[in-house]
C-alpha cells in the first residue's frame, strides 16, 4: 500500500504556537480520572460541555436517603421517553418505593449494583471508568448515570434520533430482487446483514475512525469463509487511518485503497444489502460506516464492476447475454470515438466503400478535422451530463432534451458536426451507462479522451498503443493483494463460471478462488464446526 | 496482504513461452518457407517446429536442473568462468538483436499497411517505451499481459485461418509429396527464427511456482505456434500458389486481404489482422527486452535489472534504425537466426555436459 508519508508539519506547530490557542489555566485543567463525588464529576463534564446548548445535565436524588445523582445526555440523540420511563422513574421513584416496602434503606456501598441490576430497565447498560469513555458514549447518544460515592459511571443505551427509513437504493435499482437499501445508520445496516445471515460465524467488528469524528466503522466477514490474512489486512489498514473527520465511506475508500495514482476503482461500493451479503459469502470483507449508506467491499477485481445483483436473480442465459452486452458496452464507450477518428483520418479503406462515401458526404460541410469534431462533441456531451446530474430531476430532464435534441440537431444543421459524429457520441453515452458501477463507468467513459488523442496522432496503431498501456496499467493494480485483472490475468479457470457470463447456480458451487477463501465449497457446511476451527 | 505468490503459475509459463514464440516473423514465414522448400514449405515448417519442440524440452530440462538460477550463473558451474561469461555476453547480444529485428520487421509492415506518412523513428520509439513500461513492472506483469493478449492474438490468427478455408486449391500443395527430403532439411535453419523465443525458459524458471512442471508447460506452449505456422504456410500456398508467394512481401497479410469479412462491416481484413498483430509483437518485444536486460544484469553479478532496461533501449533504438532497406533487414534477421541456432546448440551441449558431469539437481521422474 502506498501512502504519502505524513509527518506532522513543523510549520503548523509553530503557527499554532504563534496563534496562541486558548489553553486552560493550570487550576482549570481537568483530571480525566473520575471522582467519587457527583459534584466534582459534573464539574469535569461541564468543563468541556458547558458551552454546548444541546447537552442536558439533570441532577436528582435517589431513594429515601437522597443520594445525589445526575444524568448527562445529548438532547436529540436520545429517546426522551426511555429516559423518563426507564431511567428516571425507577431511580427516583421505584427505588424509594422498594426501600419503604422493605423498611430498610439500601446500603450506600451497594447502591451502584442495585441501580444497575434492579432499577435501570433498559437493554444495554455498561460501566465506564474514565472520562474519555464517558464522553464518547454520551456524545454518541447514550446516557451517563452518575451516582455519588462511586468513581465509575453507568452508561445506559437510550439512543434514538431521526433517521431515514429503508428505501430503494437509487443508484442500483433492480426489476427483480429485494428493494431495500442501506441507510445512514450503522445499526440498521448491520441489522439488514444479520437478517440475511443467521449464522453465528458472521462477525461484525467495529472500530472508531477519525480523531474528532470518532465515526463507527464496522467490518463484516464470515468466519471460516473469509481468509484470515484478508481480515487482518482490513483491520490493519483501518487502524492506520489518522484523520480528524470522515463524512462518507468513500473517504475511507481513499485511505485504504492500494493505489491512489489510478482512476480505476479498487474497492466495490454498493448500497444493496443483498449484494453485500453475496460478497461476504464469496469470502470478501464488507466495510460499513455510520452516516454512510454505502458499503465497501474488498477485495474487488475489474470484472466485479460488470456484475449486477440482478444477474443472479434472472435466468442464467439472459443474465449471461446481458453481461456480454455490458462488456461490449465498455469497449464501445471507450473506443468508438477513437476508432471513428482513426478510420476517418487514417484508414478509410478499412470500412466498406459505400460507407466511406456516405461519411465523406456528410463531413463535406464540416470545417474541422475529425479529431476536433470528436473532441468538441464529446466535451459537449460531458458538459450536458454533468449539468443534468447536478440539477433537480425535473430540470435535469429539460437539460437532456435541450442538449440531446436541440443542440445536437442544431449543430448538425449549422454544419459544425456531421450526423455520424452525433451517432458516435450517442452510442458512447448509452454504452457507458450500461455498466452497473458508477465509478467504473465514469473511468471507462473518460478513457475515450486519451484514446481520441492517440487515434488522431497514430491512427489505429495509436489506439492499440493506448490499449496496451491501459492493460499494462491494469495488470499492475492490486486490490488488497488480489490482482485486479483476475481471473483473466493471472488465469483462474475455476472463476470463469462467473466472469464473462454467468453459469447456472447449480454449477457455481464453489467460491471464487481469487479471494483465497478458507472453505472453497459452498455445500456441506457445518456452521458450528467452523466456529470451533 | 501480499498475494499468496508473485511467482509464475504453470499456465503463465505456458502463456509466456507461447507468446514469446508467436511473433512477428509469421508475416514473412510463408515466403521464406516457400522460397526454400517450394510446395513442401508447410512440411518443412512442421518438421522445424517438431525439432524446436525437442530442443525446447532439452532447454527446459537444463533449466529444471538449476531451479534457482538463470543460465548465466549455472553455466559457470558447467564450463568454467570465462567461457560462461562469453556465453552470457553472446546471449545478451542475441537478445538485443532479436528485439531489433522484430521491431524493424514489424514496423516496416506497419508502415506499409497502416501509417505511410508517420516516420519509422517515432513508431519504434513509442512502441519501445510501451515495452519499457511493462518490463519495469517485472516478470509477473509480463506474464499477466501475455495471458491477456495471447488469446486475442491466437484468436485472430485462427479467425484468419478459418475464414481463408474457402476455395483453397489443394493441388498446389500436392508437389510437396514428391520432394526431396533434403530440400526440407535445407530450409530448417532459415525457419528456426520463427520458433525462437523459448530461451525465455532459461531465465524465467527461477520465478516459476512449480519448476518440475516447466518441461510440460513449456512444451505445451510451443504447440500452438507449430500448428498455426504450418497451417498458415499451407493455406497461403494453397490459396495463392507457390510462385506468387515467393514474390509477395508479406504473404500472410496478403492472405488476410483476400478475406471477405462476413456481414460487410470491414472492407480490409488485413488491417484488422494487423491491429491484433500489434499485441503479438508487443508481448514478444517485451519478453525479449526483459531477457536482454536480465541477462546483462546477471552477467555483471547485479540483481536490479531495471536501470539496464533504460540503458539498453537507446542501443536497440539505434540498431533498429540502422538497416536501410528490406533486403538488409532480411539479411540481418538471417544472421540473428543463425546465432539463435548456434546458441541452442550450445544449450544442448550444456545439457549433455550437465548430465555427464552430474551437475545440478538430479532428474526427477514425476513430470509428463
Amino acid at each position: 500500500m502506498k501512502y504519502i508519508d505524513n509527518q506532522p508539519n513543523p510549520k503548523n506547530r509553530k503557527k499554532m504556537e504563534e496563534n496562541n490557542p486558548p489553553k486552560l489555566k493550570s487550576e482549570e485543567q481537568v483530571d480525566l480520572t473520575l471522582d467519587k463525588e457527583v459534584g466534582k464529576n459534573l464539574e469535569k463534564f461541564k468543563a468541556f460541555l458547558k458551552d454546548s446548548s444541546d447537552v442536558v445535565i439533570r441532577e436528582f436524588s435517589l431513594g429515601t436517603q437522597s443520594i445525589p445523582c445526575a444524568l448527562v445526555y445529548v438532547d436529540g440523540l436520545v429517546n426522551i421517553a426511555v429516559i423518563n420511563e426507564q431511567i428516571l422513574k425507577p431511580m427516583m421513584y421505584q427505588i424509594a418505593l422498594l426501600e419503604t416496602s422493605l423498611n430498610q434503606p439500601i446500603q450506600p456501598d451497594k447502591i451502584f449494583e442495585v441501580v444497575k441490576l434492579h432499577a435501570l430497565t433498559v437493554g444495554e447498560v455498561k460501566e465506564v471508568k474514565t472520562l474519555d469513555d464517558a464522553f464518547l458514549r454520551v456524545l454518541s447518544g447514550e446516557v451517563a448515570v452518575i451516582i455519588d460515592g462511586f468513581d465509575k459511571i453507568l452508561i445506559a443505551n437510550a439512543r434514538g434520533w431521526p433517521q431515514r427509513g429503508i428505501q430503494e437504493p437509487p443508484s442500483e435499482t433492480v426489476i427483480r430482487g429485494p428493494r431495500e437499501g442501506f441507510t445512514e445508520t450503522l445499526r440498521v445496516n448491520t441489522a439488514l446483514l444479520r437478517r440475511k445471515i443467521k449464522d453465528p460465524n458472521l462477525v461484525i467488528k467495529t472500530v472508531q475512525v477519525g480523531r474528532r469524528g470518532k465515526t463507527d466503522v464496522a467490518y463484516a466477514y464470515i468466519k471460516g469463509v473469509a481468509s484470515q490474512e484478508l481480515v487482518e489486512e482490513v483491520e490493519r489498514r483501518l487502524n492506520q487511518i489518522d484523520v480528524d473527520i470522515f463524512l462518507d465511506s468513500s473517504q475511507i475508500e481513499q485511505y485504504i485503497q492500494d493505489n491512489y495514482l489510478t482512476y480505476f476503482p479498487q474497492i466495490e461500493v454498493t448500497e444493496r444489502p443483498d449484494k453485500t451479503v453475496a460478497s461476504l459469502a464469496e469470502g470478501r470483507v464488507a466495510i460499513l460506516m455510520d452516516n454512510s449508506p454505502f458499503a465497501l467491499i474488498v477485495p474487488a477485481t475489474f470484472y466485479q464492476f460488470f456484475q449486477s445483483a440482478e444477474d443472479y436473480y434472472e435466468r442464467w442465459i439472459l443474465a449471461s447475454i446481458i453481461r456480454l452486452l455490458r462488456w461490449s458496452g465498455a469497449i464501445l464507450a471507450s473506443l468508438t470515438p477513437a476508432l471513428y477518428v482513426a478510420i476517418v483520418s487514417f484508414h478509410p479503406g478499412f470500412i466498406p466503400t459505400n460507407l466511406v462515401i456516405s461519411i465523406a458526404a456528410t463531413r463535406a460541410t464540416v470545417p474541422f478535422p475529425a479529431f476536433v469534431e470528436a473532441l468538441l462533441m464529446e466535451i459537449t456531451f460531458e458538459l450536458l451530463r454533468e449539468a443534468g446530474a447536478r440539477l433537480p430531476r425535473a430540470i435535469g430532464q429539460t437539460i437532456g432534451i435541450v442538449g440531446g435534441l436541440i443542440v445536437g440537431d442544431a449543430a448538425v444543421r449549422a454544419g459544425i458536426t456531421s450526423p455520424i459524429m452525433v451517432i458516435v457520441v450517442a452510442i458512447t453515452a448509452i454504452a457507458s451507462f450500461i455498466i452497473p458501477s458508477y465509478s467504473a463507468a465514469m473511468a471507462i467513459r473518460l478513457l475515450r479522451f486519451p484514446f481520441i488523442v492517440l487515434a488522431a496522432t497514430f491512427g489505429i496503431y495509436g489506439v492499440m498503443l493506448g490499449f496496451i498501456i491501459l492493460n499494462v496499467h491494469l495488470v499492475t493494480l492490486k486490490s488488497f493483494g488480489v490482482s485486479y485483472m483476475t481471473p483473466q490475468a493471472p488465469i483462474r479457470y475455476q472463476d470463469w463460471k462467473d466472469f464473462l457470463i454467468r453459469l447456472p447456480s447449480q454449477i457455481m458451487m464453489r467460491r471464487p478462488t481469487s479471494t483465497y477463501p478458507v472453505d472453497i465449497d459452498r455445500r456441506n457446511q457445518d456452521p458450528v464446526k467452523e466456529e470451533t476451527q | 496482504m501480499k498475494e499468496r505468490t508473485d511467482k509464475l503459475s504453470n499456465a503463465q509459463i505456458l502463456f509466456v513461452v507461447s507468446s514469446s514464440i508467436i511473433g512477428v516473423t509469421v508475416l514473412v514465414l510463408p515466403r521464406t518457407a516457400t522460397e526454400l522448400a517450394k510446395a513442401g514449405g508447410f512440411i518443412a515448417t512442421f518438421i522445424t517446429g517438431m525439432l524446436m519442440a525437442l530442443v525446447l524440452v532439452i532447454t527446459a530440462l537444463l533449466a529444471r536442473r538449476f531451479p534457482n538460477n538463470t543460465i548465466i550463473e549455472y553455466s559457470k558451474e558447467i564450463i568454467g568462468l570465462v567461457p560462461a561469461k562469453i556465453l552470457g555476453f553472446v546471449f545478451f547480444c542475441y537478445f538485443v538483436c532479436v528485439v531489433t529485428t522484430i521491431l524493424r520487421l514489424f514496423f516496416d509492415a506497419i508502415k506499409v499497411l497502416l501509417l505511410k506518412n508517420t516516420p519509422l523513428e517515432v513508431l519504434i520509439i513509442t512502441f519501445l517505451l510501451a515495452a519499457v513500461y511493462l518490463c519495469l513492472n517485472g516478470i509477473s506483469s509480463i506474464a499477466k499481459i501475455c495471458e491477456l493478449f495471447e488469446p486475442l492474438v491466437v484468436g485472430t490468427m485462427l479467425l484468419v485461418i478459418l475464414l481463408s478455408l474457402e476455395d483453397i486449391n489443394f493441388e498446389e500443395l500436392l508437389p510437396a509429396f514428391k520432394q526431396d527430403v533434403f530440400e526440407w532439411i535445407y530450409a530448417i535453419p532459415h525457419l528456426t527464427i520463427s520458433y525462437l523465443g523459448f530461451e525465455v525458459l532459461l531465465f524465467i524458471t527461477p520465478y516459476a511456482q512449480d519448476t518440475s512442471k516447466v518441461v510440460k508447460y513449456g512444451f505445451l506452449g510451443i504447440l500452438p505456434s507449430i500448428f498455426i505456422y504450418s497451417l498458415f504456410v499451407a493455406i497461403v500456398v494453397g490459396k495463392v500458389g507457390v510462385e506468387p508467394v515467393t514474390r509477395s512481401l508479406y504473404p500472410t497479410i496478403q492472405l488476410a486481404r483476400y478475406i471477405k469479412f462476413p456481414g460487410g462491416f470491414a472492407e480490409r481484413f488485413d488491417i484488422f489482422f494487423m491491429v491484433f498483430w500489434i499485441l503479438g509483437a508487443y508481448t514478444t518485444v517485451s519478453s525479449f527486452l526483459y531477457l536482454s536486460s536480465v541477462s546483462i544484469t546477471r552477467l555483471l553479478g547485479l540483481i536490479n535489472y531495471k536501470p539496464f532496461i533504460l540503458l539498453i533501449v537507446p542501443v536497440i533504438y539505434m540498431l533498429a534504425l540502422f538497416p536501410q532497406n528490406i533486403k538488409e533487414i532480411s539479411i540481418f534477421s538471417q544472421y540473428v537466426s543463425y546465432l539463435g541456432v548456434a546458441l541452442l546448440a550450445v544449450v544442448v551441449v550444456l545439457y549433455i555436459l550437465t548430465v555427464i558431469l552430474k551437475k545440478g539437481e538430479a532428474l526427477r521422474n514425476d513430470d509428463k
